[in-house]
């Protein structure tokens, strides 16, 4: 069974101590949310999973399946099966959606998938996210919109097949339609792949769709407390005074 | 349809096209390794450090049609100035002018001056430039002025856009973030950067090759 460990993790950015010593243990097949405040940490930990060396680890451990992933770069973790679904994705010009998914895909699975079988691949995939066939051509992100920016992520999840998947805030800027087709997009790919979630979000919206097995208050750098699914209801309902 | 390629060479030319007269012109600059150099006939050694494109085109035949396509990598200490002209005297002529520059060195610069005039009397015209420059470093300099002039009121379209971006770290670990090596991460971003100027003109199997192994020979180094 596939499990991600995160142990006494604390990472600073440019100095200054961001993660204060974080504990968090995922199995496949698990969904954990995190909500915590603005600031508290909750990307950084997301970025530091997935190795952007803007953030120092100065203490603390990050093991897939018992292996440490600390000395691997940003490309060798996702062979290794990590995807993070950023916050804010970056936009690329130059490079077209397709393009850049095929030599993901290429590089991740080890092999070489033929043109026609790839552009019947993708279609099927973007027509299940009602993500326009025009815009494999389009530069990666470059203009599309925040909720365009974010199906476009779960695309890329549900293409690279990953062990562990952390979707910051992939919620944000959905509207209605959209949070349902992404919340079926994550379940669909978790029923097809089985892999482990972390979910960072400030809204039970999207828990609605994907329930998580253990919820995580974040804040200050740290997890504070773990429950399950009434924790979030407890936030939304009084916020984070009870652990500020 | 004629075309003019120039290849890795500075050019002062002036051209003015008759009665339904079309014209493709394909502009490649980029620099050539020793090997590549050797082994290729009828491409000229580059990067000799300035190198200057300069066209003017009077389309004065109506109907007469021209359309540039500019792809440049310019590295080392590479200076490349380009200048277009294109003057529409003539009723229902077309002009299309994309010109895509990467600049991959502290030390590389680019100038871009694209100037299109509309004279009284070219009725039913329809043109349009861009220019777009991707610098890889930073130091890189790319300057762009894409000038349009309209002395005719009866035009169908005149458009003109120019933006210059930047491969910077946040890219280059999102495309790792998925797997992909930070060496094929550069390649494939200069690679469908500048190809993507070629798309809609003819270009051979040679030059397109040529110029491919011209880009890979520049990221080799880095
Ligand atoms: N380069 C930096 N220098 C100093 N502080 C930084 C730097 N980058 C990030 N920080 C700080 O690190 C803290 C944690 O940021 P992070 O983005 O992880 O928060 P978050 O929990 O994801 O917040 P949000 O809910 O708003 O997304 C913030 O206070 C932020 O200002
Ligand atoms: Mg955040």
């Amino acid at each position: 069974m596939n499990v991600l460990e995160i142990e006494d993790l604390q990472v600073g950015v440019d100095g200054k101590q961001i993660l204060n010593g974080v504990n968090l243990t995922v199995n496949e097949g698990e969904t954990h949310a995190i909500m915590g405040p603005n600031g508290s940490g909750k990307s950084t930990l997301a970025y530091s999973i997935a190795g952007h060396p803007k953030y120092d680890v100065l203490h603390g451990s990050i093991k897939l399946n018992g292996e440490e992933i600390q000395d691997l770069t940003p490309d060798l973790r996702a062979k290794a099966g990590l995807f993070l679904a950023q916050q804010l994705p970056t936009e690329i010009d130059g490079i077209n959606l397709s393009n850049f998914l095929r030599a993901a895909v290429n590089a991740v699975t080890g092999t070489q998938i033929n043109v026609r079988d790839w552009v019947k691949l993708l279609q099927a995939e973007m027509s299940n996210l009602k993500i326009p066939v025009e815009f494999a051509n389009r530069s990666v992100n470059l203009g599309f919109s925040g909720g365009e920016k974010k199906r476009t992520e779960i695309l890329q999840l549900k293409l690279l097949k990953p062990k562990f998947a952390i979707l910051d805030e992939t919620d944000s800027g959905l509207d209605v339609d959209a949070l349902k087709i992404v919340g079926e997009g994550v379940n669909a790919a978790k029923g097809e792949q089985g892999f482990g979630t972390i979910l960072i979000t400030h809204h039970t919206h999207l828990l609605d769709y994907i329930k998580p097995d253990f919820v995580h208050i974040f804040a200050n750098g740290k997890v504070l407390e773990s429950g399950g699914a009434e924790l979030a209801e407890n936030v939304i309902k009084n916020g984070y005074s009870n652990w500020l | 349809m004629d075309r003019l390629v120039f290849i890795n060479e500075s050019i002062k030319q002036k051209l003015s096209l008759a009665e339904n007269e079309a014209l493709e012109i394909l502009i490649l600059t980029y620099p050539l390794t020793r090997a590549s150099a050797d082994t290729t006939n009828g491409f000229q050694q580059s990067q000799t450090p300035e190198i200057s494109i300069d066209l003017d085109i009077s389309l004065d035949g109506e109907g007469s049609s021209v359309l540039i396509r500019q792809a440049s990598l310019v590295a080392g200490e590479t200076e490349l100035s380009t200048r277009v002209s294109i003057e529409h005297n003539a009723k229902k002529c077309r002009s299309n002018l994309l010109s895509k520059c990467v600049l991959s060195d502290r030390t590389s610069k680019s100038s871009w001056q694209g100037n299109v005039l509309i004279n009284p009397g070219a009725k039913d015209t329809i043109t349009y430039e861009e220019n777009r420059n991707l610098l890889l470093t930073q130091g890189a300099k790319a300057q762009s002025e894409p000038n349009l002039e309209i002395f005719e009121g009866d035009i169908i379209s005149a458009g003109h856009a120019s933006a210059t971006g930047r491969f910077e770290y946040e890219q280059l670990f999102y495309l790792m973030s998925r797997g992909i090596d930070e060496r094929t991460a550069k390649s494939l971003v200069v690679r469908g950067f500048l190809l993507g100027a070629l798309a809609d003109v003819s270009i051979t199997e040679a030059e397109l090759e040529h110029f491919e192994q011209g880009i890979e020979a520049v990221l080799e180094e880095k």
